[in-house]
């Protein structure tokens, strides 16, 4: 397997192999060795003692049922012409043969790797062993080769073996550059594996992240079995394990994939035509097409099918893929399989996918935080307003030179309100008895502001829950502006009830608002409509209107008993709970 | 002096009202408490008032329109607000002062003063008057003289029209501060307008304006208009 990778580099898109093995000055890179002759001749110890009537051609023995346990002799033969120097170090390289090797050059024994014997002395050797050929050995003419192989160790002595003949650099380096390779595309996965890891940390994609890291895994454990000889390791058990699950690490990381792919863009119908082409063309209802390309042309479809408001963030993975599919044509990629290559790009479109929705929530986040901030201003804003204070101080300083025990409670009520206000302003939420406290505060204020009685009924048990800072308050202001310009008495009942889908509190009051007042949305009512929005996003809902004696305001909106302050603490955070729309 | 006094509030109206009394004391012939301003403008006896204390709040869409509507009475307008960050504008549309909330009964005295003693304040930039059914807004600045006619005044404009204001002539000097002078009874002049003075026979004396016009001048007040322009009758 290496060299088949190897004779890609080394050939540049395989320039014909010399069918027999003869070598000129000018040859370069490495070439497999051919024409192996194989015998069974376990009592012989050096190549002489092999009868050459024992040598069969070793494609004849390896399709028949070949034994287990025992020991062979392979021979072929090397032509090399005069011009072949010895200004590089040539090498053979066996590799894939289990369990132990020794080498002879000419029938002398040049090398051994592990340690040939029977099956207690063996010991286990490489699967790839370069073995340099010293100087004096390069002459030029016929030159024998021969192989003594014993395996009481693995199952098979025959991996995907072949023996290479080259320069020793080469053959070492191509290896070193192979494994490096591996090991990067292996980084790669891990390190978006790690990310995706963290990413599931994000409550909206959770799903979605796990998912991916799944797929990494998934394509992970593929390059490790599709590279099974980075191991360097002649263990039956690995290429039995290889065997039996390389075809399904590929199934899986398509069916990986093309779940992310779905449940990302949020598709359930494109993730069914996805998976269900994937499965076709890996059972084999079209086999023309690689695994790479049935994945690439798989996620196209199912990208085709991506809501418009999703076409751009599709553009990501389908660009990767076909980034991925390009990756074929440019000479880096010798070494490391397409579906990896396809992976690998399809990690960075997810990364970049995810990063892309991490702005987006954090801007979502950002223009929450300001939109609160902005609340917060314009209550505070709307309380302090100089109109109100200097009104409530004309009302005082009249008191005061008709009734000093008025005018004084008139500065207490003042002085409460404005506490209360000053201590619930920076909150999201506040108990709801503290804002009917304050209510009644303010209508005492404007009681005697007014020289009227104002009054706030609360009709029936009352619930104890949270609700957003001033909006009770609000209303109460907006209904004394609109409905009591004439009149010197007023009446505010309210109610909480609980229904199914959370609370319902409804506050009426006796004045003589007009129905047409409806009509233009004062901002009272729209401070309170923003401030429910904020905190329960659709959950909330606020009616207003004039109905027979008065005018009445209802607002549906969830519970949130006090012990859940903690976890609500912010309203920014109340709004990220809310899935964002990608 | 008849007062009427507009205020939602009615602790507010009645301290007003205290005030006003302590601060004219015999000069008051009746005070009236109104909570809203409809209410005021349709009581029958509202042009019985002298001057009309209007708490205004100039936040809403229509506080212009209010100033319009009452700029057109006959009364004169005392704005007693906390609305106090558009209180120059409303001084261009004739109220007479512009008292803050809160206020002191200093304060309230002060603007009380201007009824009897007009200031050197500056002139108001329109003059609302009604036009047919409705209001018009009229640019002090195109304003000449006005001619007082017992309960009404004809304002005499550069263009050569005339168009009639319910405030009479007193009133209106008040208003229109030191950019004109009365120089008759029922004359009052921009000071700007007047070329000279002439002494015709029989002691009786008449104004030259730059628009060629000749009004007559009161002999008391000639005496002072002519301190003011020189002896030789010329404007200085």
């Amino acid at each position: 397997m290496i060299g088949f990778w190897l004779i890609l580099i080394c050939f540049e898109g395989g320039a014909a192999v010399p069918a027999a093995n003869s070598f000129q000055h000018n040859m370069h890179g490495q070439a497999v060795l051919q024409g192996w002759q194989l015998a069974v001749a376990p009592a012989a110890a050096t190549p002489d003692e092999v009868p050459a009537t024992a040598f069969q051609p070793v494609d004849d023995v390896l399709l028949a049922a070949q034994p287990a346990h025992g020991m062979w002799w392979l021979r072929t033969t090397i032509e090399l012409d005069e011009t072949v120097s010895n200004d590089r170090i040539l090498a053979l390289c066996p590799e894939g043969l289990a369990s132990a090797i020794q080498v002879y050059w000419d029938g002398r024994l040049i090398a051994e790797s592990g340690r040939v014997g029977g099956a207690g002395e063996e010991q286990l050797g490489r699967y790839y062993a370069p073995v340099p050929l010293l100087p004096e050995l390069i002459k030029p003419g016929r030159h024998q080769i021969d192989l003594r192989v014993s395996n009481h160790h693995t199952r098979r002595f025959w991996h995907d073996a072949q023996i290479l003949f080259g320069d020793y650099e080469d053959l070492l380096k191509s290896v070193g550059i192979w494994q490096v390779k591996v090991y990067f595309a292996l980084g790669l996965f891990c390190v978006a594996g790690v990310f995706f890891l963290g990413f599931t940390t994000v409550r909206d994609t959770r799903f979605e992240a796990l998912l991916l890291v799944l797929m990494c895994v998934a394509f992970a454990g593929r390059l490790l079995f599709e590279n099974l000889w980075v191991f360097d390791t002649l263990r039956t058990d690995y290429y039995d394990f290889q065997l039996f699950w390389r075809r399904y690490a590929t199934v899986l990381t398509g069916v990986l994939s093309l779940a992310a792919l779905g449940f990302w863009f949020k598709q359930r119908r494109a993730l069914v035509v996805m998976m269900g082409l994937w499965l076709v063309s890996q059972y084999g209802l079209f086999d023309g097409l690689t695994d790479a390309d049935s994945l690439l042309l798989c996620a196209c479809v199912g990208m085709a099918c991506v809501a418009p408001a999703q076409r751009r963030d599709a553009l990501w993975p389908v660009l990767a893929l076909v980034l991925g599919r390009l990756t074929a044509f440019a000479d880096f990629r010798v070494g490391i399989d397409l579906m990896s290559w396809l992976g690998i790009w399809l990690a960075a479109s997810f990364l970049e996918l995810n990063v892309l929705a991490l702005r987006r929530r954090e801007q979502v986040r950002q223009t929450a935080l300001l939109r609160s901030a902005r609340l917060e201003n314009q209550m505070l804003k709307n309380f302090i307003k100089p109109h109100y204070l200097m009104n409530a101080l004309t009302s005082v300083s009249a008191w005061m030179r008709r009734e000093p025990e008025t005018a004084d409670a008139l500065i207490t009520a003042l002085a409460e309100e404005f506490r209360q206000i000053a201590a619930i302003a920076d909150q999201a939420l506040i108990p709801l008895a503290r804002e009917l406290t304050l209510c009644r505060n303010h209508l005492r204020i404007m009681s005697l502001r007014k020289g009227a009685t104002f009054d706030l009924v609360v009709e029936g048990a009352l619930i104890d829950t949270l609700v957003p800072p001033l909006i009770l308050h609000t209303l109460v202001e907006n209904g004394l502006t609109h409905g009591y310009e004439t009149r010197d008495q007023g009446i505010f009942r309210f109610s909480v009830t609980a229904g199914p889908s959370g609370l319902r509190l409804t506050l009426f009051n006796d004045s003589a608002a007009r129905a047409d007042a409806a009509g233009g949305e004062g901002t009272g009512l729209t401070y309170v409509r923003a401030r429910l929005a904020e905190t329960f996003g659709d959950q909330a809902v606020m009616q207003a209107g004039a109905v027979a004696g008065g005018w009445r305001v209802v607002i549906e909106m969830p519970r949130v008993p006090a012990d859940q302050a903690a976890a609500r603490r912010g309203s920014a955070e109340v709004l990220q709970e809310q899935p964002c729309d990608y | 002096m008849r007062l009427l006094i507009v205020e939602d509030e009615r602790p507010i109206a009645e301290d007003l009202q205290f005030l006003v009394l302590k601060i004219l004391g015999d000069l008051v012939s009746e005070v009236a408490l109104e909570t809203h301003l409809e209410g005021a403008l349709q009581r029958p006896d509202l042009k019985a008032f002298d001057v009309v204390f209007l708490d205004l709040n100039l936040h809403g869409r229509d506080g212009f329109e209010v100033l319009k509507q009452v700029g057109a009475c006959a009364f004169l307008t005392i704005v007693v607000s906390a609305n106090t960050d558009r209180a120059l504008e409303a001084f261009e549309y004739g109220v007479l002062d512009f008292v803050a909330k809160p206020y002191s009964e200093a304060r309230l005295r002060k603007a009380l003063d201007r009824l009897t003693q007009p200031l050197h304040h500056k002139e108001p930039r329109y003059l609302p008057v009604r036009h047919g059914a409705g209001l018009r807004l009229l640019a002090v600045d195109q304003l000449v003289y006005v001619q007082g006619a017992d309960v009404y005044s004809a304002l005499h404009l550069r263009d050569g029209g005339q168009v009639d204001s319910e405030k009479t002539l007193a009133r209106l000097e008040v208003l229109l501060g030191a950019a004109f002078v009365r120089i008759h009874k029922s004359f009052l002049v921009r000071r700007a307008e007047i070329a000279g003075l002439d002494a015709a026979g029989g002691g009786r004396y008449h104004a030259l304006l730059h628009s060629g016009e000749r009004l007559p001048v009161g002999r008391q007040r000639y005496k002072t208009l002519k301190a003011e322009w020189g002896g030789d009758g010329a404007l200085s």
